[in-house]
Protein backbone atom coordinates (compact mmCIF):
# COMPACT_ATOMS: atom_id res chain seq x y z
CA UNK A 1 0.00 0.00 0.00
CA UNK A 2 1.26 3.38 -0.57
CA UNK A 3 2.92 4.67 2.36
CA UNK A 4 1.61 7.67 3.99
CA UNK A 5 3.36 7.63 6.86
CA UNK A 6 6.98 8.12 5.72
CA UNK A 7 9.77 5.79 7.55
CA UNK A 8 12.53 7.82 9.67
CA UNK A 9 15.98 6.11 9.77
CA UNK A 10 18.80 6.82 11.80
CA UNK A 11 20.93 7.30 9.23
CA UNK A 12 19.12 10.17 7.84
CA UNK A 13 19.75 12.28 11.62
CA UNK A 14 23.30 11.28 11.23
CA UNK A 15 24.64 14.29 8.42
CA UNK A 16 22.46 16.49 10.34
CA UNK A 17 23.70 15.57 13.55
CA UNK A 18 27.60 16.12 12.83
CA UNK A 19 26.95 19.55 10.74
CA UNK A 20 24.91 20.74 13.66
CA UNK A 21 27.87 19.62 16.30
CA UNK A 22 30.32 21.67 13.72
CA UNK A 23 28.20 25.05 14.20
CA UNK A 24 28.41 24.49 17.69
CA UNK A 25 32.26 24.19 17.85
CA UNK A 26 32.08 26.94 15.00
CA UNK A 27 30.05 29.52 17.16
CA UNK A 28 32.35 32.65 17.95
CA UNK A 29 32.94 32.24 21.70
CA UNK A 30 36.32 33.10 24.09
CA UNK A 31 37.57 30.10 23.90
CA UNK A 32 38.70 29.05 20.42
CA UNK A 33 40.64 26.12 20.20
CA UNK A 34 38.35 23.84 18.77
CA UNK A 35 37.50 25.87 15.73
CA UNK A 36 40.13 23.44 13.25
CA UNK A 37 37.87 20.59 14.58
CA UNK A 38 34.60 22.25 13.81
CA UNK A 39 35.65 22.98 9.91
CA UNK A 40 36.86 19.67 9.76
CA UNK A 41 33.33 18.20 11.05
CA UNK A 42 31.31 20.20 8.89
CA UNK A 43 33.41 19.28 5.87
CA UNK A 44 32.52 16.25 6.82
CA UNK A 45 29.06 16.70 7.12
CA UNK A 46 28.38 18.22 3.90
CA UNK A 47 30.35 15.53 2.33
CA UNK A 48 28.10 13.00 4.17
CA UNK A 49 25.15 14.76 3.19
CA UNK A 50 25.91 14.82 -0.45
CA UNK A 51 26.94 11.11 -0.47
CA UNK A 52 23.32 10.30 1.03
CA UNK A 53 21.80 12.35 -1.72
CA UNK A 54 23.98 10.78 -4.35
CA UNK A 55 22.19 7.36 -3.27
CA UNK A 56 18.62 8.58 -3.56
CA UNK A 57 18.46 8.94 -7.13
CA UNK A 58 20.11 9.13 -10.55
CA UNK A 59 20.76 11.93 -12.10
CA UNK A 60 21.90 13.38 -15.39
CA UNK A 61 25.52 13.59 -14.63
CA UNK A 62 26.42 17.54 -15.30
CA UNK A 63 23.63 18.49 -13.34
CA UNK A 64 24.49 16.67 -10.44
CA UNK A 65 28.30 18.35 -10.50
CA UNK A 66 26.79 21.23 -10.98
CA UNK A 67 24.26 20.97 -7.80
CA UNK A 68 26.96 19.07 -5.64
CA UNK A 69 28.85 22.58 -6.62
CA UNK A 70 26.19 25.16 -5.59
CA UNK A 71 24.73 23.06 -2.42
CA UNK A 72 28.31 22.79 -1.28
CA UNK A 73 29.31 26.08 -1.56
CA UNK A 74 25.74 27.28 -0.23
CA UNK A 75 26.22 25.57 3.03
CA UNK A 76 29.51 26.64 3.42
CA UNK A 77 28.23 29.97 2.90
CA UNK A 78 25.30 29.63 4.97
CA UNK A 79 27.66 28.16 7.94
CA UNK A 80 30.38 31.14 7.41
CA UNK A 81 27.31 33.31 7.98
CA UNK A 82 26.24 32.03 11.53
CA UNK A 83 29.96 31.67 12.63
CA UNK A 84 31.78 34.54 11.83
CA UNK A 85 32.09 37.48 14.13
CA UNK A 86 32.73 39.87 11.55
CA UNK A 87 29.28 40.95 10.47
CA UNK A 88 30.51 42.12 7.46
CA UNK A 89 32.00 39.26 6.47
CA UNK A 90 28.59 37.97 7.56
CA UNK A 91 26.97 39.92 4.56
CA UNK A 92 29.39 39.47 2.03
CA UNK A 93 28.79 35.60 3.27
CA UNK A 94 24.64 36.23 2.71
CA UNK A 95 25.50 37.39 -0.84
CA UNK A 96 27.75 34.23 -1.41
CA UNK A 97 24.90 32.26 -0.29
CA UNK A 98 22.50 34.36 -2.41
CA UNK A 99 24.76 33.43 -5.78
CA UNK A 100 24.96 30.03 -5.27
CA UNK A 101 20.94 29.76 -4.34
CA UNK A 102 20.50 31.58 -7.32
CA UNK A 103 22.44 28.99 -9.54
CA UNK A 104 20.39 26.19 -8.44
CA UNK A 105 17.41 28.42 -9.39
CA UNK A 106 18.76 28.03 -12.80
CA UNK A 107 18.89 24.76 -12.42
CA UNK A 108 15.49 24.06 -11.97
CA UNK A 109 14.39 26.46 -15.23
CA UNK A 110 13.84 29.50 -13.73
CA UNK A 111 16.30 32.19 -14.94
CA UNK A 112 14.56 35.53 -14.71
CA UNK A 113 14.10 35.04 -10.89
CA UNK A 114 17.60 34.29 -10.19
CA UNK A 115 18.87 37.06 -12.04
CA UNK A 116 15.81 39.01 -10.32
CA UNK A 117 16.97 37.32 -6.41
CA UNK A 118 20.72 38.26 -7.47
CA UNK A 119 20.03 41.85 -7.96
CA UNK A 120 17.95 42.60 -5.28
CA UNK A 121 18.70 40.51 -2.85
CA UNK A 122 22.76 40.67 -3.08
CA UNK A 123 22.30 43.83 -5.33
CA UNK A 124 20.44 46.01 -3.33
CA UNK A 125 19.30 44.10 0.21
CA UNK A 126 23.34 43.26 1.71
CA UNK A 127 24.30 46.86 0.37
CA UNK A 128 21.99 48.12 2.44
CA UNK A 129 23.41 45.69 5.76
CA UNK A 130 26.77 47.31 4.29
CA UNK A 131 25.67 50.78 4.85
CA UNK A 132 24.16 49.90 8.39
CA UNK A 133 27.43 48.35 9.69
CA UNK A 134 29.06 51.25 8.55
CA UNK A 135 27.07 53.11 10.61
CA UNK A 136 26.70 51.95 13.40
CA UNK A 137 29.71 49.57 14.19
CA UNK A 138 32.61 51.50 13.24
CA UNK A 139 35.15 49.92 15.53
CA UNK A 140 35.08 46.80 14.13
CA UNK A 141 34.28 43.86 15.70
CA UNK A 142 32.42 44.92 19.14
CA UNK A 143 31.95 42.11 22.54
CA UNK A 144 28.61 41.08 21.23
CA UNK A 145 30.23 39.15 18.38
CA UNK A 146 32.54 37.26 20.26
CA UNK A 147 29.49 35.06 21.78
CA UNK A 148 26.41 33.56 21.59
CA UNK A 149 23.19 32.60 23.69
CA UNK A 150 22.26 29.25 24.01
CA UNK A 151 24.54 27.50 21.53
CA UNK A 152 23.23 23.71 23.40
CA UNK A 153 19.67 24.25 22.84
CA UNK A 154 20.15 25.99 19.51
CA UNK A 155 22.19 23.01 17.61
CA UNK A 156 20.41 20.55 19.51
CA UNK A 157 16.97 21.67 18.20
CA UNK A 158 18.73 22.64 14.69
CA UNK A 159 19.90 18.93 14.74
CA UNK A 160 16.49 17.16 15.59
CA UNK A 161 14.54 19.44 12.80
CA UNK A 162 17.12 18.78 10.21
CA UNK A 163 17.23 15.53 10.64
CA UNK A 164 13.34 15.37 10.52
CA UNK A 165 12.68 16.70 7.78
CA UNK A 166 15.67 15.08 5.96
CA UNK A 167 14.19 11.82 7.03
CA UNK A 168 10.67 12.90 5.75
CA UNK A 169 11.75 13.69 2.53
CA UNK A 170 14.01 10.92 1.46
CA UNK A 171 11.25 8.41 3.04
CA UNK A 172 9.03 10.44 0.79
CA UNK A 173 10.93 9.60 -2.21
CA UNK A 174 12.07 6.09 -1.50
CA UNK A 175 8.68 4.13 -2.17
CA UNK A 176 9.84 0.44 -3.28
CA UNK A 177 6.67 -0.23 -5.02
CA UNK A 178 7.96 0.49 -8.64
CA UNK A 179 11.37 -1.95 -7.79
CA UNK A 180 10.10 -4.85 -9.04
CA UNK A 181 9.04 -3.79 -12.27
CA UNK A 182 12.32 -1.56 -12.57
CA UNK A 183 14.47 -4.54 -11.59
CA UNK A 184 12.12 -6.70 -14.15
CA UNK A 185 13.13 -3.82 -17.06
CA UNK A 186 16.55 -3.73 -15.92
CA UNK A 187 17.14 -7.39 -17.04
CA UNK A 188 18.86 -7.88 -20.12
CA UNK A 189 15.91 -9.07 -22.18
CA UNK A 190 12.80 -9.33 -20.49
CA UNK A 191 9.83 -10.72 -22.45
CA UNK A 192 6.23 -9.12 -22.22
CA UNK A 193 4.89 -12.19 -20.15
CA UNK A 194 7.62 -10.56 -17.40
CA UNK A 195 6.38 -7.70 -17.97
CA UNK A 196 2.89 -7.70 -17.73
CA UNK A 197 3.22 -9.82 -14.62
CA UNK A 198 5.33 -7.14 -13.06
CA UNK A 199 2.61 -4.48 -14.20
CA UNK A 200 0.29 -6.78 -12.84
CA UNK A 201 1.69 -6.82 -9.64
CA UNK A 202 2.32 -3.53 -9.17
CA UNK A 203 1.22 -1.84 -5.84
CA UNK A 204 1.45 1.56 -6.98
CA UNK A 205 -1.35 4.44 -6.40
CA UNK A 206 -4.12 4.04 -9.50
CA UNK A 207 -3.07 6.73 -11.52
CA UNK A 208 -0.02 6.44 -12.07
CA UNK A 209 -0.55 2.84 -13.07
CA UNK A 210 -3.64 3.17 -14.58
CA UNK A 211 -1.57 5.56 -16.81
CA UNK A 212 1.41 2.42 -17.08
CA UNK A 213 -1.13 0.52 -17.85
CA UNK A 214 -2.23 2.30 -20.68
CA UNK A 215 1.13 3.05 -22.00
CA UNK A 216 2.11 -0.59 -22.05
CA UNK A 217 -1.39 -1.41 -23.80
CA UNK A 218 -0.49 1.30 -26.43
CA UNK A 219 3.35 -0.32 -27.05
CA UNK A 220 1.53 -3.86 -27.05
CA UNK A 221 -0.88 -2.99 -29.72
CA UNK A 222 1.43 -0.99 -31.90
CA UNK A 223 4.26 -3.60 -31.98
CA UNK A 224 5.59 -6.41 -34.64
CA UNK A 225 3.16 -8.94 -33.49
CA UNK A 226 4.58 -12.76 -33.21
CA UNK A 227 8.25 -12.87 -31.53
CA UNK A 228 7.08 -11.83 -28.13
CA UNK A 229 9.96 -9.18 -27.65
CA UNK A 230 9.54 -5.53 -27.99
CA UNK A 231 12.00 -3.23 -29.84
CA UNK A 232 15.22 -2.11 -28.11
CA UNK A 233 13.85 1.94 -28.44
CA UNK A 234 10.33 0.89 -27.06
CA UNK A 235 12.01 -0.75 -24.07
CA UNK A 236 13.67 2.38 -23.35
CA UNK A 237 11.31 4.66 -23.82
CA UNK A 238 8.63 2.48 -21.45
CA UNK A 239 11.75 2.14 -18.67
CA UNK A 240 12.10 6.25 -18.96
CA UNK A 241 8.12 6.29 -18.37
CA UNK A 242 8.46 4.13 -15.12
CA UNK A 243 10.97 6.11 -13.90
CA UNK A 244 8.93 9.35 -14.36
CA UNK A 245 5.86 7.51 -12.93
CA UNK A 246 8.06 6.45 -9.78
CA UNK A 247 9.08 10.30 -9.48
CA UNK A 248 5.51 11.74 -9.61
CA UNK A 249 4.05 8.73 -8.11
CA UNK A 250 3.98 10.18 -4.14
CA UNK A 251 2.86 12.89 -6.00
CA UNK A 252 -0.82 14.88 -4.10
CA UNK A 253 -2.55 15.59 -7.46
CA UNK A 254 -5.05 18.67 -7.05
CA UNK A 255 -8.42 17.93 -6.70
CA UNK A 256 -11.02 17.71 -9.52
CA UNK A 257 -12.69 20.64 -8.77
CA UNK A 258 -10.83 23.24 -7.51
CA UNK A 259 -9.51 25.86 -9.49
CA UNK A 260 -6.05 26.75 -10.29
CA UNK A 261 -5.82 29.19 -12.68
CA UNK A 262 -9.62 31.57 -12.90
CA UNK A 263 -8.41 31.21 -16.70
CA UNK A 264 -8.16 27.30 -16.78
CA UNK A 265 -5.58 24.87 -18.06
CA UNK A 266 -1.99 24.68 -16.76
CA UNK A 267 -0.19 28.63 -16.67
CA UNK A 268 3.04 27.65 -17.89
CA UNK A 269 2.77 27.18 -21.80
CA UNK A 270 -0.13 29.72 -22.21
CA UNK A 271 2.18 32.69 -23.60
CA UNK A 272 4.01 30.69 -25.88
CA UNK A 273 4.51 27.05 -26.70
CA UNK A 274 8.07 26.97 -25.00
CA UNK A 275 9.78 24.85 -22.42
CA UNK A 276 10.91 26.25 -19.55
CA UNK A 277 13.63 28.12 -19.23
CA UNK A 278 13.20 29.36 -22.51
CA UNK A 279 9.85 30.37 -22.16
CA UNK A 280 10.28 31.47 -18.36
CA UNK A 281 9.72 35.43 -18.66
CA UNK A 282 6.46 34.74 -20.91
CA UNK A 283 4.89 32.51 -18.25
CA UNK A 284 5.73 34.04 -15.34
CA UNK A 285 4.51 37.66 -16.90
CA UNK A 286 1.34 35.62 -18.16
CA UNK A 287 0.85 34.34 -14.49
CA UNK A 288 1.73 37.46 -12.62
CA UNK A 289 -0.70 39.79 -14.60
CA UNK A 290 -3.58 37.21 -15.17
CA UNK A 291 -3.70 35.36 -12.20
CA UNK A 292 -1.95 37.23 -10.04
CA UNK A 293 -3.21 40.71 -10.35
CA UNK A 294 -4.26 41.87 -7.32
CA UNK A 295 -1.03 40.29 -5.42
CA UNK A 296 0.73 42.44 -7.48
CA UNK A 297 -0.29 45.49 -7.09
CA UNK A 298 -0.85 44.56 -3.27
CA UNK A 299 2.63 44.14 -3.63
CA UNK A 300 3.70 47.39 -5.20
CA UNK A 301 1.42 49.09 -2.18
CA UNK A 302 3.59 47.39 0.41
CA UNK A 303 6.67 48.96 -1.26
CA UNK A 304 5.34 51.98 -0.97
CA UNK A 305 4.15 51.99 2.88
CA UNK A 306 7.28 50.21 3.50
CA UNK A 307 9.39 53.14 2.53
CA UNK A 308 6.92 55.77 3.85
CA UNK A 309 7.51 53.68 6.56
CA UNK A 310 11.04 53.83 6.73
CA UNK A 311 11.38 57.29 6.80
CA UNK A 312 9.00 58.02 9.34
CA UNK A 313 10.64 55.94 11.83
CA UNK A 314 14.19 57.14 11.45
CA UNK A 315 13.75 60.41 10.63
CA UNK A 316 14.63 62.62 13.40
CA UNK A 317 12.44 65.74 14.35
CA UNK A 318 14.01 68.83 15.52
CA UNK A 319 11.71 69.56 18.15
CA UNK A 320 11.79 66.04 19.79
CA UNK A 321 13.89 65.74 22.99
CA UNK A 322 16.73 63.10 23.12
CA UNK B 1 14.68 20.04 -15.78
CA UNK B 2 15.90 16.50 -14.62
CA UNK B 3 16.97 17.91 -11.21
CA UNK B 4 15.28 15.65 -8.76
CA UNK B 5 13.05 17.53 -6.18
CA UNK B 6 14.05 16.11 -3.34
CA UNK B 7 17.56 17.62 -3.77
CA UNK B 8 16.55 21.23 -3.19
CA UNK B 9 13.99 20.30 -0.75
CA UNK B 10 17.12 18.95 1.56
CA UNK B 11 19.21 21.83 0.56
CA UNK B 12 16.38 24.28 1.73
CA UNK B 13 15.56 22.37 4.64
CA UNK B 14 19.29 22.80 5.52
CA UNK B 15 19.62 26.38 4.87
CA UNK B 16 16.32 27.20 6.58
CA UNK B 17 17.65 25.56 9.87
CA UNK B 18 20.80 26.93 9.79
CA UNK B 19 19.35 30.66 9.39
CA UNK B 20 16.99 29.74 11.95
CA UNK B 21 20.29 28.28 14.67
CA UNK B 22 21.92 31.06 13.80
CA UNK B 23 19.36 33.54 14.66
CA UNK B 24 18.74 31.86 18.17
CA UNK B 25 22.55 31.99 18.65
CA UNK B 26 23.60 35.11 17.40
CA UNK B 27 23.95 38.68 19.83
CA UNK B 28 24.45 41.19 16.78
CA UNK B 29 21.14 42.41 15.70
CA UNK B 30 22.03 42.60 12.13
CA UNK B 31 23.57 39.26 11.99
CA UNK B 32 20.22 37.78 13.49
CA UNK B 33 18.51 39.58 10.90
CA UNK B 34 20.78 38.37 7.97
CA UNK B 35 20.05 34.79 9.27
CA UNK B 36 16.65 35.49 8.93
CA UNK B 37 17.16 36.77 5.33
CA UNK B 38 18.88 33.33 5.14
CA UNK B 39 15.71 31.40 6.29
CA UNK B 40 13.68 33.34 3.10
CA UNK B 41 16.19 32.02 1.05
CA UNK B 42 15.85 28.59 1.86
CA UNK B 43 11.93 29.09 1.43
CA UNK B 44 12.55 30.33 -1.85
CA UNK B 45 14.66 27.56 -3.30
CA UNK B 46 11.89 25.44 -1.79
CA UNK B 47 9.25 27.44 -3.98
CA UNK B 48 11.36 27.05 -6.69
CA UNK B 49 11.63 23.51 -6.45
CA UNK B 50 8.46 22.78 -6.17
CA UNK B 51 7.46 25.08 -9.28
CA UNK B 52 10.08 23.48 -11.37
CA UNK B 53 8.19 19.54 -10.23
CA UNK B 54 4.85 20.05 -10.98
CA UNK B 55 5.24 22.60 -14.28
CA UNK B 56 3.54 25.57 -13.36
CA UNK B 57 4.16 29.14 -12.08
CA UNK B 58 2.62 29.11 -9.43
CA UNK B 59 5.80 28.43 -7.31
CA UNK B 60 7.62 31.16 -9.37
CA UNK B 61 5.33 33.90 -8.80
CA UNK B 62 5.30 33.04 -4.90
CA UNK B 63 9.51 33.25 -4.78
CA UNK B 64 9.24 37.27 -6.64
CA UNK B 65 6.73 38.01 -4.03
CA UNK B 66 8.76 36.64 -1.16
CA UNK B 67 11.91 38.93 -2.74
CA UNK B 68 9.67 41.96 -2.76
CA UNK B 69 8.30 41.59 0.77
CA UNK B 70 11.93 40.86 1.97
CA UNK B 71 12.94 43.78 0.62
CA UNK B 72 10.52 45.80 2.78
CA UNK B 73 11.14 44.10 5.84
CA UNK B 74 15.14 44.04 5.39
CA UNK B 75 13.92 48.28 4.96
CA UNK B 76 12.13 48.77 8.27
CA UNK B 77 13.87 46.05 10.21
CA UNK B 78 16.90 47.88 9.67
CA UNK B 79 15.50 51.67 10.58
CA UNK B 80 14.32 49.86 13.95
CA UNK B 81 18.00 48.35 13.88
CA UNK B 82 19.41 51.86 13.76
CA UNK B 83 16.71 53.22 16.53
CA UNK B 84 17.78 50.33 18.46
CA UNK B 85 21.38 51.48 17.99
CA UNK B 86 20.42 55.33 18.58
CA UNK B 87 19.57 54.39 22.00
CA UNK B 88 22.10 52.16 23.59
CA UNK B 89 25.15 52.76 21.58
CA UNK B 90 25.52 49.05 20.67
CA UNK B 91 23.60 45.99 18.58
CA UNK B 92 24.20 43.81 21.14
CA UNK B 93 21.07 42.63 21.90
CA UNK B 94 21.69 41.12 25.17
CA UNK B 95 21.69 44.84 26.29
CA UNK B 96 17.70 44.80 25.67
CA UNK B 97 17.68 41.36 28.17
CA UNK B 98 14.85 43.69 30.67
CA UNK B 99 12.24 42.74 28.38
CA UNK B 100 12.61 38.77 29.15
CA UNK B 101 10.08 36.76 30.83
CA UNK B 102 10.71 37.25 34.66
CA UNK B 103 11.49 33.27 35.62
CA UNK B 104 14.47 33.92 33.00
CA UNK B 105 18.02 33.93 34.36
CA UNK B 106 20.17 36.92 32.84
CA UNK B 107 22.92 36.19 30.35
CA UNK B 108 26.04 37.72 31.39
CA UNK B 109 29.40 37.77 29.72
CA UNK B 110 31.68 36.60 32.77
CA UNK B 111 34.59 34.90 30.22
CA UNK B 112 36.37 37.98 28.70
CA UNK B 113 37.14 37.99 24.91
CA UNK B 114 40.47 36.39 24.48
CA UNK B 115 42.42 38.94 22.07
CA UNK B 116 41.40 43.07 23.13
CA UNK B 117 41.19 45.47 21.09
CA UNK B 118 44.92 47.47 22.12
CA UNK B 119 45.25 50.29 20.98
CA UNK B 120 49.12 50.99 19.55
CA UNK B 121 51.27 53.68 20.99
CA UNK B 122 51.57 56.62 19.06
CA UNK B 123 54.99 56.04 17.49
CA UNK B 124 57.71 58.44 18.43
CA UNK B 125 60.32 59.80 16.37
CA UNK B 126 63.79 60.91 16.93
CA UNK B 127 64.57 64.28 16.54
CA UNK B 128 65.66 65.19 12.56
CA UNK B 129 68.27 67.98 11.22
CA UNK B 130 70.87 69.46 12.67
CA UNK B 131 70.68 70.14 16.92
CA UNK B 132 71.16 73.64 18.04
CA UNK B 133 74.59 74.92 19.31
CA UNK B 134 72.99 76.03 22.66
CA UNK B 135 71.60 74.13 24.94
CA UNK B 136 68.03 73.10 25.04
CA UNK B 137 65.58 73.16 28.05
CA UNK B 138 65.86 70.41 29.96
CA UNK B 139 62.88 67.58 28.57
CA UNK B 140 62.84 68.14 25.31
CA UNK B 141 64.98 65.09 24.23
CA UNK B 142 63.57 62.26 22.27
Amino acid sequence: MASTAPSLQLTDFSAAAIGMLAVYLLLPKPDTRLRLVGSILGLCAIGLAGWQLSQLTDVPRIEAILFYCFAGLALFGAVQLITQSNPARGAVSFAFVVLNVCGIFILHGAPFLAAGTIIIYAGAIVVTFLFVIMLSQQRGISSADGRFREPMLSCAAGAMLLGTLIGVIRGHEENHQFDELVATLETAAPTTQQIQSALARLDAPAAPKEKLMQRWQNMLSQAPSGDGSLPISELLQFRKDVAQARRHASDIAPPESSILSPFGGAVVNRASDQRLPAGNVAALGYALFSDYLLAVEMAGTLLLVATIGTIAIVHRSGRRAR
Amino acid sequence: MNLPLEYSLILAAALFVLGAVGFLTRRNLITMFLCAELMLQGVALNFVAFSAHYGHMHGQVFTLLIVTVAACEAGIALALILMLYRSRKSLDVSLWQDLRDPGIEPTLDIEPLPSPVTEEPAPRLPVAGRLPDRALPRGDHA
